[in-house]
């Protein structure tokens, strides 16, 4: 169309200087002929010498030929304003063509309904270039929803325009185009003007075919919802002849012996006539094969159709046949378990009694239930702490075996042991407390007979005890006369027999007394040093026999514990006459010492030592080691349990270091007495 | 002058013991099988010293103990309480009832001997 134009101009220029040319040999030729055909002179001549006519004449036809010229001129020069004016025309009307071809050709894409959104925006973005003033190096990309689309040239540069693309006001993404070289400034950097709108024109397009796009994907999955059900979903006729079917529902068509357009068996016919009727829904159970469904029936109310919603309760069935199994075993162990089981709810009424509660109490079922608990069959001494423990269960803690006396019919007392459960519902609001019990009576008269038991075989063995020791030693004081070297040596083998059955006695009666929680301390500022200083020197001869080196190591005194002292002494010697025992050669160390809040006193020896083995149960009854040595020595194998348990009581520990034939170490720990607190606590 | 000991103790073997020891030592022993009888005894003859035992038929020493003490007469009347080891709460309770000393089971003759002597030594 260029080309065109430019030839209009280059006509009309030509017509133009034609005319001059044609005046000027009119000129030449008129006054040729004036020369030669008049023969009148020079030319100068003749113009003086010309008649006025002639000159007029001449003037006339000057006149016409400029004339003619400037005519001619305007002509031209207002043809090229008009050429200029059309080309400039065309050439916009080309650019909104290339913009209209581009946006055109995006919304073109949505047209295809089976397209994805991705898909449409990589087309998209090809397209893009070509509007542009130099698409050949014109690149651009667009990013939505961290997706990316970009030509197959992009490259960022500096000569950049963007725009965002906004779905629902909000922005979802950008659109880029970019210029790959430098062009010379326009409008906006080396942009267009046109430009900018034609950016903003198509991220607003795009952001219109997101949004489309977006709601169709919407409705495509929503059309899918039902086939995608894994539960079967129906829609019948009034005739009961099956409209629609999920993909679900299919099977059990097939198991009916029904199809699309078939009607269902006959049991459902009721049904819907039902539900037509009443126009309400309807639920009821199905068993096909092993599975049992729940089918919701519901008339579409206006249509003269029914949808019939299913649901696959097997499991459910299942778990509820299951639970309810579980709660018959529960009730029925419950009722015939040889245990007190008694519930109470939050009010403290009793709501659980079974028949042993029954058994142990006297009273029925019937005469507790609804009853206060604590109120009315619990002896008083027990009522606080009962009240306490249905508290704390209450809030969730539970409590275990704790002790209490149970009221019965006739009047007696029974000892139960209880653990107490929190009884919550299904939501797990706590409804009450659950106790399951043990009848300990037996255990406790059992208990107490044997503690009775102990102490009356200690006292009738001690009598006898004291008979043989008392008369051998009568002989042995020489009270009854000289005795013989040998009758000497047999009678000290009596006498010291009977010691060492006399301190087996003790011991035993002091394990019984720490089973049977009568151990009485008589608790003191008691000096730790003090007591060491006794045993050593108690114990000092025994060493020196066997050729031992007892050493004392005490750089503090005195160091203070709460305590009894004569049980504390107790621990002490035993701890150093089994040192003394255990140990062939060497020394035995007895070292105090105050370790931050707590008093240490160590007996180390350099004895047989122990194995790891033998050290996990030194403190066990009756632990002896296995050892011939040993074997030789006497002692009732009680005395470290009774240390330990002694120790303990007075919330300290014994701790042992051991090394099998390298010699033990027993590290007695206690706490430091507290002057503030007070003696006799 | 002979010292008078009255002995309160059900088994005969073990008074048999004691009443050797200290008649050799030169005392007078009387013995007495349970608590009433040493009672008894104890009123009518007024001894120096008296050895209880603590479990007898019939009396226990303890019941002994405090009918003693609570007789003007008799209450500064040394006692020697005769216990079966152990119970360190019955040593406690003897003690505090008045009792001036005690002597646990089984004992050596000589220790006996010894205590009694200091006892009767101190109230010469």
């Amino acid at each position: 169309m260029k080309n065109k134009s430019t030839k209009h101009i280059r006509i009309s220029e030509h017509l133009a200087l034609l005319g001059i040319g044609l005046a000027a040999l009119y000129w030449i030729l008129e006054s040729a002929i004036d020369a030669f055909v008049f023969q009148e002179g020079t030319f100068t001549e003749r113009i003086i010498g010309a008649t006025p006519a002639e000159i007029w004449m001449r003037a006339v036809i000057m006149s016409i030929i400029i004339i003619f010229a400037v005519y001619a001129q305007v002509v031209i020069t207002r043809r090229r304003k008009i050429e200029e004016t059309l080309r400039k025309r065309t050439y916009d009307i080309n650019e909104r063509v290339k913009e209209l071809e581009c946006l055109y050709g995006i919304s073109g894409l949505v047209e295809k309904r089976h397209i994805p959104l991705s898909e449409i925006l990589k087309s998209a973005v090809d397209l893009i270039s070509s509007a542009w003033q130099y698409p050949e190096i014109t690149c651009a990309r667009i990013i939505v929803e961290n997706q990316t689309f970009k030509t197959n040239n992009f490259r960022e540069t500096a000569w950049k325009q963007a725009a965002d693309i906004v779905v629902h006001d909000k922005q979802t993404g950008t659109l880029e185009v970019c210029y790959l070289e430098e062009r010379p400034e326009s409008d906006e950097g080396p942009f267009l003007s046109g430009e900018r709108s034609l950016i903003n024109a198509i991220a607003e397009l795009l952001g219109g075919i997101i949004d489309h796009k977006k709601a169709e994907e919407e409705i495509k999955n929503l059309a899918k919802f039902p086939d995608e059900n894994p539960n079967p979903v129906l829609r019948v006729a009034r005739d009961s002849s099956v409209i629609y079917c999920n993909r679900t529902g299919l099977p059990l068509l097939d198991l009916w012996g029904s199809a699309l357009g078939q009607p269902l068996p006959d049991f459902w016919r009721q049904t819907i006539n039902d539900v037509l009727s009443s126009s309400s829904n309807k639920t009821i159970e199905v068993v096909l094969r092993d599975r049992i469904f729940s089918f919701v029936v519901a008339p579409v109310v206006g249509r003269g159709y029914i949808n019939l919603y299913g649901l696959d309760i097997t499991e459910r069935r299942k778990a509820e046949e299951e639970v309810t199994r579980v709660a018959d075993d529960l009730s029925r162990i419950i009722k015939t378990v040889n245990a007190p089981i008694i519930g109470v709810d939050v009010k403290g009424l009793v709501n659980e009694w079974n028949q042993k509660a029954a058994d142990i109490t006297g009273y029925s079922r019937d005469e507790v239930l609804g009853h206060n608990f604590v109120e009315d069959f619990i002896d008083d001494d027990c009522k606080a702490l009962l009240q306490q423990v249905s508290d704390k269960a209450l809030k969730g803690e539970e409590t275990a075996n704790f002790e209490f006396s149970l009221n019965t019919k006739d009047g007696q007392l029974v000892i139960v042991l209880f653990n107490a459960t929190t009884r919550r519902d299904a939501s797990g609001n706590i409804i009450g407390v659950f106790s399951i019990g043990q009848d300990i009576s037996e255990r406790k008269k059992i208990e107490q007979m044997k503690s009775d038991f102990v102490a009356l075989a200690s006292h009738e063995l001690r009598t006898p005890l004291t008979s043989i020791q008392g008369y051998a030693e009568l002989i042995l004081d020489g009270d009854v006369g000289e005795i013989s070297k040998e009758q000497r040596e047999f009678l000290e083998i009596i006498s010291q027999n009977t010691q060492r059955l006399e301190a087996l006695i003790n011991d035993v009666l002091d394990v019984e007394k720490i089973e049977s929680g009568r151990m009485t301390m008589k608790m003191e500022k008691t000096d730790l040093i003090q007591i060491v200083d006794n045993c050593v020197n108690t114990f000092k001869i025994m060493a020196e026999n066997k050729g031992l080196q007892l050493e004392k190591d005490v750089k503090i005194s005195p160091i203070n514990v709460l305590g009894d002292s004569d049980r504390l002494s107790q621990v002490f010697s035993n701890l150093l006459s089994n040192a003394i025992k255990y140990t062939k050669e060497g020394r035995v160390k007895i070292s105090a010492r105050i370790k931050g809040e707590l008093a240490s006193v160590a007996i180390e020896d350099t004895g047989l030592g122990m194995s790891p083995e033998d050290m996990k149960i030194v403190f066990s009854r009756f632990f002896r080691a296995e050892d011939s040595y040993v074997r030789k020595t006497t002692g009732s194998g009680l005395g470290l349990s009774i240390a330990k348990a002694t120790i303990e009581r007075h919330n300290g520990d014994i701790k042992l270091e051991s090394k099998l034939g390298a010699g033990s170490k027993f590290e007695v720990i206690l706490p430091l007495f507290k002057e503030n607190k007070g003696a006799g606590q | 002058m002979t010292r008078k000991i009255i002995l309160a103790e059900d088994e005969p073997q073990i008074a048999r013991l004691i009443e050797f020891k200290l008649k050799k030592e030169g005392y007078e022993v009387t013995w007495k099988e349970n608590g009433e009888e040493a009672l008894k005894a104890i009123r009518a003859d007024k001894p120096d010293l008296i050895l209880l035992d603590v479990m007898m038929p019939v009396m226990d020493g303890y019941e002994v103990l405090r009918r003693l003490k609570e007789d003007e007469n008799l209450k500064s009347i040394p006692v020697v309480m005769l216990t079966a080891r152990a119970q360190e709460k019955d040593v406690v309770k003897g003690i505090d009832m008045g009792a001036e000393d005690y002597i646990t089971k089984p004992f050596h003759p000589a220790e006996l001997l010894a205590r009694v002597k200091r006892i009767l030594g101190k109230s010469r």
